[in-house]
């Protein structure tokens, strides 16, 4: 290849170079040429499809059951127990994490894993919650890779029911004054999961002020009440009434969900939620009600807007959030439909529009840029780690930082400079062929992205590890 | 595993360090069962350079004046939100080192956790330079016998012909290396050469960029601020070319491969740099949370790289002082006494080692770090001699000479 910069560029080969960076966790070398015959449909085409089964990768770890179980008998026990228990999930963060990463780091669908890395972080069920922690890998197996494709309702209702999110708002002890079980008490009614139900879940931080038509807020503290009030009885299943020491063989096939509803602390009498009556229905009233919240535009434009944040730019344009809006409304509210608006829009597809990369993408987009197919996920997990995001390393909803600000503050910066340049220059020992090597590299998995200014400044690199440092610390290599 | 050969074994080398005669038939079986036990065992020693702050890997969440002393460094409690890790009930790990949690739940990692070395903090200069030094000579006296090689290449020397010793630090043979024994310093492909100036080089790139254009020199700022304030050793320090932490990785998987393969050498020296963290170095998160996340990781790499070889392979992980207790004005901590020394591997018996002196004020150390409660040659010359199979006459007369007054750590290394 002689060392000159193309004159004209290949809109197809333009779209595709986006749709591999910024959909998925970069290019392979050649991948560029054979995406660029159908961009979009590249992305779909790695939408599961219903009943798929998880990855391999993901199969025999532990469940959500499993983990409760265990987490019972420790805090029951505190002392060397509770500490035995920690250490095991810690130990399980990090293992977990490396079976975790393997599908985005060998696989061919990393716009599929990047949608599963976007749900599993918009709920937040995360390593730095002590009581959520333990299960957070189990989340994503249970909540979000099952229900990627579905309706939102779904999704939201499968977290809802979840342990980990059940036990962290503390609704398995929320009692209602008006029931059976209050009669005779004061109530307890817990707000913290109707709170984060409506706010992180539904309309935003900011309760939907300034999306609702004419109302700053969408929703008050009556509906955080009556939702809550609807939610008392949704409860996590007490482990001791399992058979504790039953052959696993037996138990394997019906393992419980952790689940349980306990219609004695639910509160009794119709509740107004959201200008709208709900009779007294027990367990059916919680479900009612998501299922109307996630009918919402107002709930289906949030969503687009964060999904739209999260993998197009911190500020993302008007005109890509009514495309991915549109693509959740004309679904019903499915999260399949406004995957492929995403992977339809072009607004999407904008070339100016950039985020930088995360630890992960940076990680995962070097190690495909050598058409890397490793199966050392621990290896991955612990640069990513080193750069500054472990596994799991949230708190909760919205997860681990995407901003710019984040990830370029000056030493975050220094240390993703440095993994990348010493990737670089250990791959490329021993290459001969001058700074040539770091612009084939460049063409092979940015394609046209690769800017003049880059070109020239790689062209005079002193040799193929330098050239292909250079090509790593640059503009276009370092966003998506 | 049969204890009465060893117990044997330990009477004769006892013995011998004693000066008591033995039988000549009793005494070859002695070195000879000595020998055997330890062909083939391992070292690996990882120096981490500028100084390990082990109260930020290992907070030691139980002692009662942990979280007063360590203000914004202090990490909440396990079962706290962020909450460190626990490993018992008085210390803990920090998340960011968390792949430590799998040799620690197999009773494979040992922490002495106030270990220091021969070095004294004087307030001179080239501190660092000088605890190196000291430590790598095992005397902390400039004409302290021994003073002239390091402690490794004499053990090295005892123990007789084998393939050289590998060494992956930053700028030739180690100063622990120093000495007549073979070393094969690891080549330039095997890491790859540092790459100086590139910052500087990539800014005719990011020229107009609005996001990169902006950070690069933010970035050059926090680069040169340890020399530009600190000045002194720290130009020298940043002029090294030290392996950085983030080649500890191919550093390890290189050692771990050489070590694991059959005739590999018996032990290898690994250098990672960047942990003298004077500013801003972070509690839960920051550029200490990626410091430790890069050596712990790089460690269960190193575990994993050897293999088989692992369970005969003792890994010593070792700074050359601690930090200050208490944070500084800028939001790291300066140059302190003891620190954390970790053993790892196949051989190690797990667990906290070694006395806590406690971090109240009137227990410091003068220059305001973590009391001394092991000195650093009790864990060599346990390793040396229960791993190496080395004799408490060698290791008193030629290994470690100035440390004659220095009894092994106990309940480090698992017999047979």
């Amino acid at each position: 290849m002689a060392l000159t910069y193309p004159t004209e560029i290949s809109q197809a080969r333009l779209a595709a170079a986006v749709a591999a960076t910024r959909f998925g966790y970069g290019a392979r070398p050649g991948e560029i040429d054979w995406i660029a015959d159908d961009p979009a449909g590249w992305l779909i085409r790695q939408l599961p499809e219903a009943g798929e089964e998880p990855p391999p990768a993901l199969q025999g770890l532990p469940s959500s059951a499993e983990i409760w179980r265990e987490m019972s008998a420790a805090r029951a026990q505190g002392g060397a127990a509770l500490i035995a228990f920690r250490q095991k999930v810690e130990e399980a963060r990090w293992s977990e994490a490396a079976r975790h990463i393997l599908p985005a780091a060998r696989g061919d669908a990393p716009f599929r894993e990047r949608l599963v890395r976007f749900w599993v972080e918009f709920f937040g069920v995360g390593a730095n919650d002590p009581v959520a922690g333990p299960f957070a890998h189990a989340f994503e197996r249970e909540v979000i890779r099952p229900n990627l494709m579905r309706r939102y309702y779904d999704m939201l209702l499968a977290a809802v029911r979840h342990p980990a999110i059940l036990l962290t708002t503390g609704n398995t002890a929320s009692l209602a004054k008006r029931s059976p079980a209050g009669r005779d008490r004061a109530g307890d009614l817990r707000l913290d999961l109707a709170e984060r139900i409506l706010g992180p879940y539904a309309f935003g931080a900011v309760g939907g002020a300034g999306v609702g038509p004419g109302r700053d807020r969408v929703y008050g503290g009556p509906d955080v009440r009556a939702l809550a009030e609807m939610l008392t009885g949704w409860g996590v299943r007490p482990m001791e009434e399992g058979p504790p020491s039953a052959p696993a063989v037996e138990r394997a096939p019906a393992l419980p969900t952790a689940f349980r509803f306990e219609p004695r602390v639910h509160a009794e009498g119709p509740k107004y939620f959201l200008g709208r009556n709900y009779p007294e229905a027990g367990v059916l009233e919680a479900e009612a009600a998501l299922d109307a919240l996630t009918r919402t535009p107002v709930v289906g434009r949030r969503l687009a807007f964060e999904m739209a944040r999260w993998f197009v730019a911190d500020d993302p344009p008007e005109r890509l959030v009514d495309d991915l809006t549109a693509g959740y409304a004309r679904n019903g509210g499915a999260l399949g439909g406004m995957a492929a608006a995403l992977a339809a829009s072009n607004a999407a597809f904008e070339p100016s529009l950039r985020k930088v990369k995360r630890p992960d993408d940076l990680a995962l987009s070097v190690l495909r840029a050598f058409g890397d197919r490793t199966t050392d996920g621990a290896a991955i997990v612990g640069a990513i780690a080193a750069l500054g995001q472990g596994p799991m390393d949230f708190e909760g909803p919205l997860g681990a930082p995407t901003s710019a600000n984040h990830w370029l503050e000056p030493g975050r910066f220094l240390d993703r400079f440095e993994w990348t340049t010493g990737e670089a220059v250990r791959r490329l020992a021993g290459d001969s062929s001058g700074p040539e090597a770091g612009i084939r590299l460049g063409f092979d998995v940015l394609g046209p992205l690769v800017s003049e200014q880059t070109f020239r400044r790689l062209a005079v690199a002193l040799d193929a590890g330098e050239s292909a440092a250079l090509l790593f610390a640059s503009p276009e290599f370092q966003t998506r | 595993m049969s204890s009465g050969s060893i117990l044997t074994r330990r009477a004769a080398l006892a013995g011998l360090a004693a000066g008591v005669a033995l039988a000549p038939t009793r005494l070859a079986f002695a070195q000879a069962a000595g020998a055997t036990a330890a062909a083939g065992n391992k070292l690996v020693l990882v120096l981490l350079r500028g100084g390990l702050d082990g109260l930020a890997l290992l907070p030691p969440y139980g002692d009662p004046d942990y979280r007063a002393a360590r203000g914004a460094l202090a990490l909440p409690p396990p079962g706290e939100p962020g909450g460190a890790v626990p490993l018992d009930a008085r210390f803990a790990l920090h998340p960011a080192a968390g792949a430590l949690l799998a040799p620690w739940r197999a009773e494979r990692l040992a922490i002495a956790v106030a270990a220091a070395g021969p070095y004294v903090p004087d307030g001179g200069a080239a501190a660092h330079a000088r605890a190196r030094r000291a430590f790598a000579a095992g005397t902390g006296r400039a004409d302290g016998p021994g003073a002239q090689s390091g402690w490794l290449n004499r053990a090295l020397q005892l123990r007789g012909e084998g393939p050289p010793t590998l060494a992956l630090a930053g700028a030739g043979r180690p100063e622990v290396l120093a000495g007549p024994a073979a070393v094969e310093t690891a080549p330039p492909a095997v890491l790859g050469a540092p790459v100086t100036g590139l910052l500087e080089k990539a800014q005719a790139m990011y020229r107009g960029d609005a996001l990169l254009g902006p950070a690069l020199p933010r970035a050059l700022d926090v680069r040169d601020r340890p020399a530009e304030t600190l000045g002194g050793e720290h130009v020298a320090e940043a002029a090294a070319g030290a392996r950085g932490p983030f080649d500890f990785a191919a550093a390890a998987r290189e050692a771990g491969g050489r070590l694991g393969a059959a005739d590999g050498p018996d032990a290898a020296v690994l250098e990672v740099a960047g942990f003298d963290l004077h500013f801003q170095a972070g509690a839960r998160e920051g550029v200490q949370a990626r410091r430790l996340a890069a050596l712990a990781t790089g460690l269960t790499t190193l575990a994993d790289a050897l293999g088989p070889a692992y369970g005969r392979t003792v890994i010593m992980v070792v700074s050359e002082f601690g930090r200050s207790i208490a944070p500084n004005r800028a939001g790291g901590t300066d140059h302190g006494r003891a620190g954390p020394v970790l053993l790892m591997g196949g051989p190690v018996i797990g667990g906290i080692k070694g006395g806590w002196p406690g971090l109240a004020v009137d227990k410091r150390a003068e220059n305001g770090g973590l009391a001394p409660a092991v000195d650093v040659r009790g864990v060599l010359k346990r390793v040396l001699g229960d791993h190496w199979g080395l004799s408490a006459a060698q290791l008193d007369g030629a290994v470690l000479p100035d440390a004659g007054g220095v009894a092994p750590l106990k309940g480090l290394i698992r017999e047979g």
